[in-house]
């Protein structure tokens, strides 16, 4: 699948592109709280549904979706599988035995089981992982680079820091594109042109780590011109500058913005209470 | 207000050289006058332009002496944002300039940058964008664009920024001829007190007219400091590495076996847009040299990655006959470079085809020879410098022994020099028949194509519109972008 050609055709319905990023950060942040506040699993994953909402405004190609699903899945599966088997709590009733208990040569090995309680603890720190995802995923994909630096700086982010990183999250795409047009270049010198071509996992690997160091020169070089270009332009991370169009909030996005800082007070206040 | 620009005496030298970029270069050019500044490749053009432009030290360590005086001030030594009000520097390739993501965004950045009230921003945005002609694209995104309209886009980022200077480094050297044509009448579309401009470029003939003054640099000195007048004589200097075309053509050889066939073949990357493709059937044979000419995204590329087997087409037939193995370059050589060395990166595709030792480091030795890379063979391919870079990607597919060798744009960004010696060498491979055997390349270079093909194939909207000797071939083109600039420019 190329990614790059596929982010490019990812379309945010215009009202989701529109809604002030100050407010967009704030829900992002919203969503982190929860994270912490939250610890059963039920209410994370609701947590995960609701972080997920912006991007039922964003249309992806189908593949792309799928993709981004699977990804999800992966990473619930893969920390629920591993936190199930190896968590190392003394609290910890087998939830069902894969290899029981056994004696050999005069050694005792206690088998291998997977444990209820690791694999809610599993549940629970990839539900959290998952949730910031969604909804740093619907933040990056309806705002632009420009939008996000401009709300950054208004929140106060030092001008250059939030430069870099608007930056950085331009060069996604850009770095996707080159790493597809890099694996192309191999398959042509290789020979094996086409689609459908079939590869050993592990030779696979080693092919695609061998394109790092290439990746990472050209994202250095592109930088590097990134660097010139903004200078040339005037830009001096140290001077004030203003923005175009300058952010204005609605009347809704203020309320929006209230309710959320009001969710967070209430949130500490009775974390505090309690204890 | 255009500004009198003086220079005295200035050297400029890097760490990394040994003899210095720029050498007690001295001139002076007057208040909005266009000054046409040429040299071969590592002549200081660029540096020149950037010390102009106050950007050298702050990119790179270099050590500059003498004195720069625009306006009463040294750009160096003036804060960024005022810097950039004063000099404006549009360079090569768009796509290491454009600093945002939307045409209205791209404008402003600079304007932001100046600290500029947003009404007035908005107003500049508007002037700036009729002045180049991309009114129309405010809204769109800077990817939606094509290569000469993001071109544009560049120029009219510095133009809202109303400096006092506009220096151009190479500027049309990545646009096809109806793409410079809409910049060159941008340029031309300046009002009356506009900027002074420099600009660095090796296609002198689209400014011929319009430059008053003529600067030469060699090996950093400057040699040459002409009036409008004396232009023939520069002129002949620097395209003699050209004149060698009946070298060429003399090795022309007769068609021979078909190598492939293409019948009605069609593409599209989306179903819902039209064809990127449409109905393209050509053959290729043993010892030809096919140019493939057309606008940005008429589909010279994509007709060049279908040959190479990189997409399938929606229908139509691909036919290689005999044993006819395809070779790519693409126009971008840091995309194709993935090995530690030079050497390693030639020794690669046979590598992988399973040759002997033996017959490996012949071909190595072959393609560094041809190539002129012996010399760099121990060096890491990402640190050369671009020419060198893409002679590394063309001699890499080279040693695959290809029959079909395909180039994308291969001359893009090259001076006469540096082209000349990488067609030469391809040509006279195809000449002495091969490998390869067979040579298809796209350019937007008709000087190019005429001297380096001996058919040309013109695509226009994915349709072949001429399929026929250089000249005939060529004058269809031309009348294609009559076409397609005045119907850009309306009724």
């Amino acid at each position: 699948m190329n990614w790059s050609h596929a982010l490019r055709q990812v379309e945010p319905r215009p009202w989701l592109v529109r809604v002030d990023p100050r407010l967009k950060l704030l829900w992002v942040a919203t969503i982190s709280i929860g994270c912490i506040w939250f610890d059963s699993v039920a209410m994370l994953a609701a947590l995960c549904l609701v972080a997920a909402c912006p991007l039922f405004a964003i249309r992806f190609p189908w593949r792309a979706a799928a993709a981004y699903a699977f990804l999800v899945l992966l990473v619930i599966w893969s920390t629920v599988s591993s936190q199930g088997l190896f968590y190392f709590d003394t609290s910890r009733p087998p939830l069902f035995t894969i290899v029981p208990a056994f004696t050999w040569l005069g050694r005792n090995y206690s088998g291998l089981h997977f444990y209820t309680e690791g694999a809610r603890y599993g549940a629970g720190q990839s539900l959290r992982f998952v949730a910031n995802l969604l909804a740093g995923s619907s933040v990056a994909l309806s705002t632009s680079p420009e939008r996000l630096m401009a709300a950054l700086v208004r929140l106060r982010i030092p001008t250059p820091l939030s430069y870099m990183g608007t930056a950085a999250l331009r060069s996604i795409p850009l770095a996707l594109e080159e790493w597809a047009a890099l694996r192309q270049a191999y398959q042509l010198r290789t020979g094996r042109r086409g689609v459908g071509r079939f590869q050993l996992p592990r030779i696979r690997l080693l092919e695609e780590l061998r394109l790092l160091e290439p990746l990472l020169a050209n994202t250095l070089r592109r930088a590097s011109a990134l660097a010139f270009a903004v200078q040339a332009r005037g830009f001096d991370p140290r001077q004030p500058r203003t923005h175009f169009p300058p952010l204005r909030m609605r009347a809704w996005e203020k309320v929006a913005c209230a309710l959320l800082v009001g969710l967070w007070i209430a949130a500490l206040t009775f974390s505090l209470a309690k204890s | 207000m255009p500004a009198t620009i003086e220079c005295r005496r200035l050297r400029c030298s890097f760490p990394t050289g040994d003899a210095p970029a720029l050498n007690d270069v001295t001139f002076s050019l007057p208040p909005g006058s266009v000054t046409l500044l040429i040299g071969q490749s590592g002549a200081g053009k660029s540096t020149l332009l950037h010390a102009l432009a106050g950007l050298l030290a702050d990119n790179v360590q270099s050590l500059r002496q003498g004195e720069i005086d625009i306006a009463s001030h040294d750009p160096q030594r003036l804060p960024a944002a005022r810097r950039a009000a004063l000099v404006g520097l549009v360079q090569q390739s768009p796509d290491t300039q454009i600093c945002t993501t939307t045409v209205e965004s791209e404008v402003a950045f600079g304007l932001e940058n100046l600290a500029i009230e947003s009404s007035e921003i908005d107003r500049r945005i508007d002037e700036a964008l009729r002045l180049v002609g991309l009114q129309e694209l405010r809204q769109r995104y800077v990817t939606q664009l094509s290569g000469g309209q993001r071109q544009r886009l560049v120029l009219a980022a510095v133009l809202a920024m109303r400096p006092d200077i506009l220096l151009l480094d190479e500027p049309l050297s990545q646009l096809d001829p109806g793409a410079a044509a809409q910049f060159l009448a941008a340029i031309d579309n300046l009002p009356e007190g506009g900027p002074t401009i420099v600009v660095a470029e090796h296609r002198t003939v689209a400014w011929r007219e319009r430059a008053d003054q003529l600067l030469v640099l060699k090996e950093g000195r400057l040699t040459a400091n002409l009036p409008r007048d004396d232009y023939a004589a520069w002129d002949a200097e620097l395209w003699q590495l050209r004149a060698q075309d009946s070298s060429v053509r003399s090795k022309q050889t007769a068609p021979g076996a078909s190598l492939v066939e293409v019948d009605r073949l069609t593409f599209t990357f989306d179903r819902r847009r039209s064809a990127v493709l449409n109905d393209v059937s050509f053959r290729a044979h043993a010892g030809e040299r096919i140019a493939l000419l057309g606008a940005n995204g008429s589909g010279k590329s994509t007709l060049l990655a279908i040959l190479a087997g990189l997409h399938e087409p929606q229908s139509g037939t691909l036919k290689f006959l005999g044993a006819a193995a395809v070779g790519l370059v693409r126009q971008n050589p840091d995309t194709q470079l993935f090995c530690r060395t030079v050497r390693d990166e030639l020794a690669f595709a046979p590598r992988h085809a399973g040759c002997s030792r033996d017959e490996i480091g012949e071909r190595v030795r072959d393609a560094a020879e041809r190539f002129e890379l012996t010399r760099l063979l121990a060096r890491s391919p990402l640190l050369l410098s671009q020419g060198e870079r893409l002679r590394v990607a063309v001699a890499a597919t080279f040693t695959m022994r290809a029959s079909i060798l395909l180039l994308d744009e291969p001359t893009t960004g090259q001076d006469p020099r540096h082209e000349a010696q990488l067609m030469h060498t391809l040509t006279d491979a195809v000449a002495t028949g091969g490998p390869p055997q067979t040579l298809i390349f796209s350019t937007h270079d008709l000087q190019v194509a005429r001297l380096y093909s001996d058919r040309v194939i013109v695509l226009d909207e994915g349709r072949i519109i001429a399929d026929s000797a250089p000249e005939p071939a060529i004058e269809a083109f031309e009348a294609c972008l009559r076409g397609m600039v005045a119907r850009e420019r309306g009724p």
